[in-house]
């Protein structure tokens, strides 16, 4: 094995086998510069968690937070036994009274908006997904927010294109996206003024279906006439190709 | 209790040690592990189980404590520099040459990039592939920073070691 300072700062943190381990050992025996510079790492590792104990007790968690789609009152209250619970002196903050109206009107513009543009069968977009260097400028500087159109094409979306939305929350983008039997699908974007609680929401209407999540900078939903399954499928990959 | 909130009741020392380390500060960091533990439970609809549930919430933490910072920048609040626990271990037991005080100090001198690249291997515990996964950085920039973070602590220390005895 070469003995490289990848290898010895694996050595230090732990992360070769024993037998790999024993080399490093057998290469530092026969280099004592080099131990010495080791050694001065170790320590280093030892005085980084010395400075940092852990907390002192830790309560279990409440088993009311196991519901999947508990309502939001309940897991809020559910995490706030838990923060008592820790013992380490958490407190409740405002972001757990949130209001749930900006985010059910959230999703009804994002729904609203999907059903009047997706259902267009001329101009679904005002700037389509081949100037999509252009679109995203623009709409990250109308949104406030630098934005990515995640790449749905694993789900058989492309992208068609996209828009900017005036809502009651301020400007808005939607991403639209096709697949090959011309079902559409938007993803609703705009800025989340302040880092509050993620929660995740999902919401049935005659006009369609959303998803609705949010993020350190951005709220977003994600709308198509498709099933909960298909839609939840699509938000998880929008969530992973964005967080 | 099922798997999924064990593994997370399991994480929250080492999350309250890597906030705190992070952070500098206590208050502020019951605060990131509390917004931390919030998301993760309201997100395990989007938890696919593949994994260790550790990197996630790490990265999940680090995200948040960025954000938060800019918020403090914006409020002007003024960070305290997190206190020596009284009970951590003599420093005798460590290196004459090695105090605490002098490791705290060494570490805020450190450019950010650097310390989160030290402290999510060194209190987050993760291995070298899911630090940089949870700092979204390749792999080789997270051994390139890890080298310049231990050779700079090398050398504050020495100095501070050098000052003590003079």
């Amino acid at each position: 094995m070469n003995i490289t300072d990848d290898i010895l700062h694996a050595f230090v943190d732990g992360q070769l086998n024993p037998k790999e381990s024993e080399q490093v050992e057998a290469y530092l025996n026969a280099n004592p510069d080099k131990a010495q510079e080791i050694a001065d790492w170790q320590l280093q590792n030892e005085a980084i968690n010395a400075l940092y104990p852990a907390p002192e007790a830790i309560a279990p968690l409440p088993l009311a937070a196991n519901r999947n789609r508990a309502p939001f009152g309940a897991i809020a209250a559910s995490v706030a036994a838990l923060a008592v619970g820790l013992g380490i002196g958490w407190f409740s903050r405002g972001s757990l009274e949130r209001d749930n109206t900006i985010t059910a009107e959230l999703i009804g513009d994002a729904i609203t908006a999907h059903a009047v543009y997706a259902a267009d069968p001329h101009r679904p977009v005002e700037i389509g997904a081949s100037e999509e260097e252009l679109l995203l400028r623009w709409l990250s500087n109308r949104v406030g927010r630098p934005l990515t159109a995640p790449n749905l094409s694993d789900q058989g979306y492309q992208l068609v294109g996209g828009r900017l939305l005036s809502v009651s929350e301020g400007p808005a983008a939607q991403f639209m996206y096709e697949n090959d039997d011309g079902v559409r699908v938007t993803l609703f974007a705009i800025r989340a003024e302040t880092s509050t609680l993620a929660s995740f929401t999902y919401q049935e209407t005659d006009e369609g279906n959303g998803f609705y999540w949010e993020d350190e900078t951005l709220r977003y939903a994600i709308v198509g006439d498709i099933s909960r399954d298909t839609l939840n499928a699509l938000a998880v990959q929008v969530y992973d190709q964005l967080s | 209790m099922d798997p999924y909130q064990q593994e997370l009741q399991d994480c929250l020392p080492d999350l309250w040690r890597y906030a705190c380390a992070l952070c500098r500060d206590p208050d502020i960091a019951d605060d990131l592990v509390q917004d931390c533990a919030e998301r993760a439970l309201n997100k395990r609809a989007l938890w696919r189980p593949t994994g260790p549930l550790k990197p996630w919430l790490i990265k999940m933490l680090l995200n948040l404590h960025r954000s938060e910072r800019r918020t403090y920048i914006r409020r002007s609040k003024l960070v305290p520099v997190v206190q020596v626990p009284d009970d951590a271990p003599d420093i005798d037991r460590l290196s004459p040459a090695l105090d605490l005080n002098d490791t705290a100090r060494a570490m805020s001198l450190l450019p950010s990039e650097q310390r989160e690249a030290l402290l999510t291997v060194v209190v987050g515990g993760l291995s070298y592939k899911d630090a940089a996964k949870a700092l979204n950085i390749p792999i080789g920039t997270l051994m390139s920073r890890l080298g310049r973070a231990r050779a700079s602590l090398r050398t504050s220390l020495e100095h501070s070691a050098k000052e003590d005895t003079a």
